[in-house]
């Protein structure tokens, strides 16, 4: 589990954030990028029970619509109309 | 075409300095050196204008002045061409351009009054009110240019003059010659001097003409002195100005 | 005071003595400094989410009118952004989630990410370095990813894209393959039968820009329709006017059946742009509940407040309203790549909150100042996603949103208003790139508003520049006449772009129980068409013979003429600007009627009058003036200087045959080239073995009259050069069916195309930049001061085009005091009386400048001037910094 992948993350740019929490920038990868006890995973279409069928670069089903259609793993979906959590 | 650089034909790539033969340099009136570079770095400083090409000029920038803009003669000393100097001021009056000047006033009489005649406003040193201390530092007694000063404004004249002292530690920042320069303005109805606080900004170009710059070490003045002097003038009812603060 | 009280009993006012004492610039807020503190540390980055929306509901309304599929489409991408908050913000929203983040729009332009696809997909799926390379450092390019590095990707040497996007960016791109504006375009643009002059001419980067690149900006933002009914209003207005329009065409059997269409388009943005919003409520009432300091949560909670009513109704506070703006400036921003979308006056439209706030004691001075602040921020963060070319060589990065202020108001008087002022205060105190400030200077403006400008152009950031009020609105008056512009819209001109004037009208927005006519922009995009036009290049291909030397193409049809004479050799230059201008005008109409087939404005078509009103978009004339495309030059000056040294050396002295100079030229004048020397500086010169053989020849050269001494014999071949455009220009017309007219802003090109320009006859070097702006001397070239260099400038009259552009370097010492700021504002006014148009100034020492390209990480912070924005010195390329380097720095004023 990642900083980036947290539901307290705020994104900056390409390579870090923000924790909302500790007010700390945060790297999204490499040493340091581990979340913490507080971690609660952030809404992606990868965490949606709407997700299915990825592929190796993540770009899966998105079956939440009217239509079907495509889409990928880590594509934000804290604005999705149609987003349900998969987990708990 | 051939220049008298040492260097001949200088390359900016390699950051070498022309090197000036002076003694050439001396006799030139075309200095085809300056033209060569469009860097400026070798600078033809002066010159030589008719008095009617300069008031062309004037006439033509007099628009981009705002409304306290005039000309400002400067030098050297501007009066050391009187003849010029009178024609130039005398179209500046015809076209109402206000005129100021920074002279030493160390000229004769006549030739000082002549010119002042024509100026609105004048800047006059006095560098030192101890004549042989003057002479030391400029080779020159203070007397002609103290007399200057009474027959300025003894001859009616209407413009406005500000006394201007470059202030050296250790040469003109006493309380004494302060109190001498007061009573002197005080006897002389003279309300408005400049103190300006020594700088070395002249260095460069003493070194640019190949010459030796003898204020290289020592003269500064602090903030705190430069303010005490001042009070002085202004406890006794002078008007006394540092540096860049003028109500100029 | 003594001093006073002495020069009082003489009769000398005592003025100037008061206020000799500088006041201290205050510290910016603490939000402002947390926020910059963050913002020297990010990257530029691009992400797909927009992109992946819009993508989607584009395809999923396959079919469907293109107006609302399109708006559609925009409104899914805007709706379905990510927001961010963080916690010091009080103003919120940004174009994508990341701060200082953009997106590709493949629908555009997909041919340079397609031509990249396997390459791209090759280094994302390469292992990640070991995690020690996974970071990067700060200095040399500043935000700019110029490399790829870890899981980030550098697209455009500019973008940092993570990995993880990489295969849905290309996934999204070959959709568009063959069908986006470029290639349709292109399809047709090929089948003209001078496509291929047109080829010639774009790879020898005579002309260096497509106009789909950027096919929006350049123009006037205007805020009047969410400020005066907001979102829900006008989703009323809109069901009310398809119940009026929808299946009728009112008179007009070409486009008026399309009105019902429009309204049914402007519902979907509407409601785009207002769920946006609510997103970003929705986001800080979530960050607010897991928040433990009471403080943040307190300021979340406001921004939920602000962002929820926002996305209904009408402002009814300044933060609302200002927040109103933020939001509908990025909407634009958002809807195609763009730069040069500019804010227009603000502190006009913004007044009548303000005021009510300040009556009501709802809001300080201060605060007000603290959102400004961070309104600059939110600006400065605007980045533009182009191709390599745009993005570096035109934008230097920057995007050119710039505010106006000044000028005359509905009534014509003095438009300042008491906001004005603290916009200026704030960009004092926040310094930052953007929004550049612009003057429009009028006499009417009151003396303390021009020296509060001219205070803060001291500081060296390079704003306010400065713009003619009165030229402005005799340059509306002359190119708008046609379409019905008259006296009360000329004065709402403003500047679109950094220097691109647009024209504007007043709205009458009813607030705080009365009426106030509020400024805005009128048009659409004020600079596409032909554009950036190297001059200089245009000369060296008639010297040989049509053919680019420099790759060994011939570019133009050869001319075969002796050119005995000197107008002979004018007229070829003017023979080869035609064909150029031609064939490259046909194929911009082109593109920009694929364009606004495809890809017409959605939110910018809300938000232009008269669109509403006649229920057409932009691209259907909707807006009320659409003669605004133009023709766009670069390197004026240097190709002046050539002709000046031509006629001189070659026609009048007949000291040189036309071929020797040309031979020394090609030789660029016995020097090494910046091409074999790797350094582009203008005043770098290293000599080969010919060097002795031209030594007379350069000379001559450089001792020709040069424009910018009030020498007639140069100036009088610019009021030359301009009286022919005048006439010439208007001959092209635009895919608006209007004619076009002169632009004169050379952005950053003057650095590119100079760099396909061998050695001019006026002893500039091969590869070297152009003088930039339009009237700004050649550097190191102007030397008998100031004001003789504007004697020169306006030798013809500025409010003939749409701007001329004057850069002046300053030294800083020659402005200090408050003495100095009076100085700096005669300087303007002396000018502005001349009639010149622009002048902006850079107060910075050369001496720092060189320094800071040495050690560029100590100066992250230093900002320029370039041609008509402000931009960090680190993110600039090293040729336009050479060239500020190197402009004459007057030492006096």
């Amino acid at each position: 589990m990642k900083h980036v992948e947290c539901i307290n993350y705020i994104n900056l740019d390409c390579e870090k954030g923000m924790c909302a929490l500790s007010k700390q920038i945060v790297p999204i990868d490499g040493n340091g990028s581990d979340a913490c006890g507080h971690f609660q995973p952030a809404p992606v279409c990868g965490n949606c029970a709407c997700f299915a069928d990825a592929d190796k670069h993540g770009i899966g089903t998105c079956k939440g619509f009217e239509k079907e259609n495509w889409t990928y793993a880590k594509c934000g979906a804290f604005c999705c109309e149609h987003y349900k959590a998969a987990r708990g | 075409m051939s220049f008298c650089l040492s260097h001949g034909r200088h390359h900016h790539g390699a950051r070498t300095a022309p090197q000036v033969d002076w003694n050439k340099c001396k006799d030139c009136h075309d200095f085809p050196c300056t033209s060569i570079c469009p860097n400026r770095a070798p600078k033809q400083c002066v010159r030589e204008y008719t008095s009617d090409e300069l008031l062309q000029i004037l006439r033509r920038d007099f628009s981009s002045w705002g409304s306290n803009g005039g000309v400002t003669f400067s030098g050297g000393d501007p009066i050391t061409q009187h003849d010029f100097l009178i024609e130039v001021l005398k179209g500046c009056h015809k076209l109402g351009i206000h005129t100021a000047i920074e002279t030493s006033a160390h000229f004769p009489r006549e030739k000082f009054l002549d010119v002042m005649q024509y100026i609105d406003f004048a800047f006059i040193d006095v560098k030192n009110m101890d004549s042989e201390a003057h002479k030391a530092g400029t080779s020159v007694g203070n007397e002609l240019i103290l007399d200057n000063i009474r027959a300025l404004k003894q001859s009616g004249w209407k413009g406005r003059l500000v006394l201007r002292q470059p202030t050296i530690c250790g040469y003109n920042d006493s309380e004494e010659n302060a109190k001498k320069l007061i009573s002197f303005m005080k006897e002389n109805d003279l309300f408005e001097i400049n103190l300006l606080k020594f700088h070395r900004l002249g260095q460069t170009k003493w070194e640019q003409l190949g010459k030796t710059y003898d204020y290289a070490t020592g003269g500064e003045m602090t903030d705190e002195a430069m303010t005490a002097l001042q009070s002085l003038y202004l406890d006794a009812g002078i008007a006394c100005y540092i540096g860049h603060h003028t109500s100029f | 005071m003594k001093l006073q009280e002495i020069l009082k009993a003489r009769g000398i006012t005592d003025e100037q003595l008061k206020e000799v004492q500088e006041q201290d610039i205050p510290a910016a807020a603490e939000s402002f400094q947390r926020i910059m503190d963050i913002y020297y540390l990010l990257k530029v980055t691009a992400d797909m989410e927009s992109a992946y929306w819009y993508n989607r509901v584009w395809w999923e309304n396959d079919g469907d009118l293109l107006e609302v599929r399109r708006a559609k489409a925009v409104a899914a991408s805007l709706a379905h952004s990510t927001p961010t908050i963080l916690p010091y913000e009080k103003l919120v929203m940004n174009k994508t989630k990341h701060l200082r983040g953009a997106f590709p729009f493949p629908w555009v332009c997909a041919s340079f990410f397609n031509s990249l696809a396997e390459s791209l997909m090759e280094e994302a799926e390469a292992p990640a370095e070991n995690e020690a390379d996974s970071g990067s450092v700060v200095g040399a390019g500043g935000g700019n990813v110029t490399e790829s590095y870890g899981e980030v990707i550098s697209i455009a040497k500019k973008f940092g894209m993570r990995k993880e996007d990489i295969p849905v960016l290309v996934k999204v791109s070959k959709y568009w393959d063959g069908i986006s504006v470029e290639d349709i375009s292109t399809k047709y643009a090929k089948t003209l039968p001078g496509f291929e002059q047109f080829q010639n001419i774009m790879d020898s980067v005579l002309v260096m820009f497509d106009s789909f690149a950027i096919p929006q900006g350049r123009e006037v933002m205007n805020y009047y329709m969410p400020l005066q009914y907001g979102f829900d209003g006008i989703l009323e207005l809109c069901d009310e006017k398809i119940a009026e329009t929808m299946g009728e065409t009112g008179g007009d059997g070409v486009l008026g059946m399309s009105r019902g269409y429009y309204y049914a388009a402007m519902k979907e943005i509407v409601k785009g742009l207002s769920q946006w919003c609510e997103n970003y409520a929705r986001k800080a009432e979530d960050l607010a509940s897991r928040e433990p300091d009471e403080a943040y949560k307190k300021n979340y909670l406001e921004i939920a407040q602000v962002m929820h009513n926002i996305a209904h109704k009408r402002p009814s506070t300044f933060r609302e309203a200002l927040q109103m703006t933020l939001c509908l400036h990025l909407g634009v921003v958002n809807e195609d790549p763009q730069s040069g979308q500019s804010i227009g006056r603000l502190g006009q439209v913004l007044q009548p909150f303000y005021e009510k706030d300040i009556a009501d004691g709802t809001t300080t001075e201060e605060e007000v100042v603290e959102l400004l602040e961070l309104y600059r921020i939110k600006i400065t963060c605007i980045e533009c996603f182009a191709s390599a070319g745009v993005s570096g060589g035109v934008l230097s990065g920057n995007t050119f949103n710039n505010l106006s202020l000044g000028g005359q108001n509905y009534d014509g008087l003095s438009a300042v208003t008491p906001l004005e002022y603290l916009i200026i205060e704030a960009g004092m105190r926040a310094q930052t790139p953007q929004p550049t400030l612009s003057i429009l200077y009028d006499e009417k403006l009151p003396e303390d508003f021009l020296m509060k400008a001219a205070a803060c152009t001291k500081l060296g950031m390079g704003y306010p520049a400065w713009m003619n009020n009165q030229v402005g609105m005799n340059f509306m008056l002359r190119q708008y006449d046609p379409e019905g512009m008259d006296l009360y819209d000329a004065r709402a001109w403003c500047l679109g772009g950094c220097l691109e004037s647009a024209p504007g009208c007043f709205l009458p927005l009813e607030y705080n129980g009365k009426v106030t006519m509020i400024p805005g922009g009128a048009s659409p995009t004020c600079g596409t068409g032909i554009h950036f036009t190297g001059l200089p290049k245009v000369l060296e291909l008639v010297l040989t013979n049509g053919v680019d030397k420099r790759t060994g193409k011939q570019v133009f049809p050869p001319h075969n003429k002796k050119l005995k004479i000197f107008d002979e050799l004018l007229d070829q230059w003017k023979e080869y600007l035609d064909i150029s201008n031609r064939i490259v005008n046909k194929v911009n109409n082109i593109q920009m009627d694929v364009w606004r087939k495809y890809n017409m404005p959605a939110v910018n078509s809300l938000l232009k009058p008269d669109c509403f009103k006649k229920g057409q978009h932009i691209g259907n004339c909707g807006a009320r003036y659409n003669a605004c495309i133009n023709f766009e030059s670069c390197g004026t000056i240097t190709f002046i200087n050539s002709l000046a040294s031509l006629k001189k050396n070659v026609y009048d002295t007949k000291k040189y045959t036309l071929e020797e100079m040309t031979d020394a030229m090609l030789h660029n004048f016995g020097f090494r080239t910046a091409y074999d020397t790797g350094v582009f500086s203008p005043d770098y010169r290293e000599s080969t073995d010919d060097a002795q053989k031209y030594a007379e020849i350069f000379a001559d050269c450089i001792n020709a009259p040069k424009y910018g001494n009030a020498d007639p014999y140069a100036d009088q071949l610019l009021r030359d050069y301009h009286m022919y455009l005048l006439h010439y220009l208007p001959t092209l017309e635009s895919f608006f069916g209007k004619p076009e007219y002169l632009c004169q802003i050379s952005v950053s090109t003057h650095g590119p195309q100079g760099f396909i320009t061998l050695a001019t006859a006026d002893g500039r070097l091969a590869g070297t930049t152009y003088s930039d702006g339009s009237v700004s001397a050649a550097p190191g070239t102007d030397k008998n001061g100031v004001y003789a260099l504007f004697e020169s400038a306006t030798v013809y009259d500025h409010s003939q085009n749409q701007n001329a552009q004057m850069n002046l370097k300053l030294h800083p010492s020659s402005v200090q005091g408050v003495q100095g700021t009076r100085k700096l504002l005669e300087l303007v006014r002396t000018y502005m009386r001349k009639g010149g148009f622009h002048v902006q100034f850079n107060v910075v020492s050369s001496d720092i400048l060189k320094e800071a390209q040495k050690t560029p990480d100590q100066y992250r912070d230093l900002m320029v001037r370039v041609a008509g924005f402000t931009q960090y010195w680190c993110e600039i390329g090293k040729p336009i910094q050479d060239e500020v380097i190197y402009r004459t720095e007057y030492e006096e004023v």
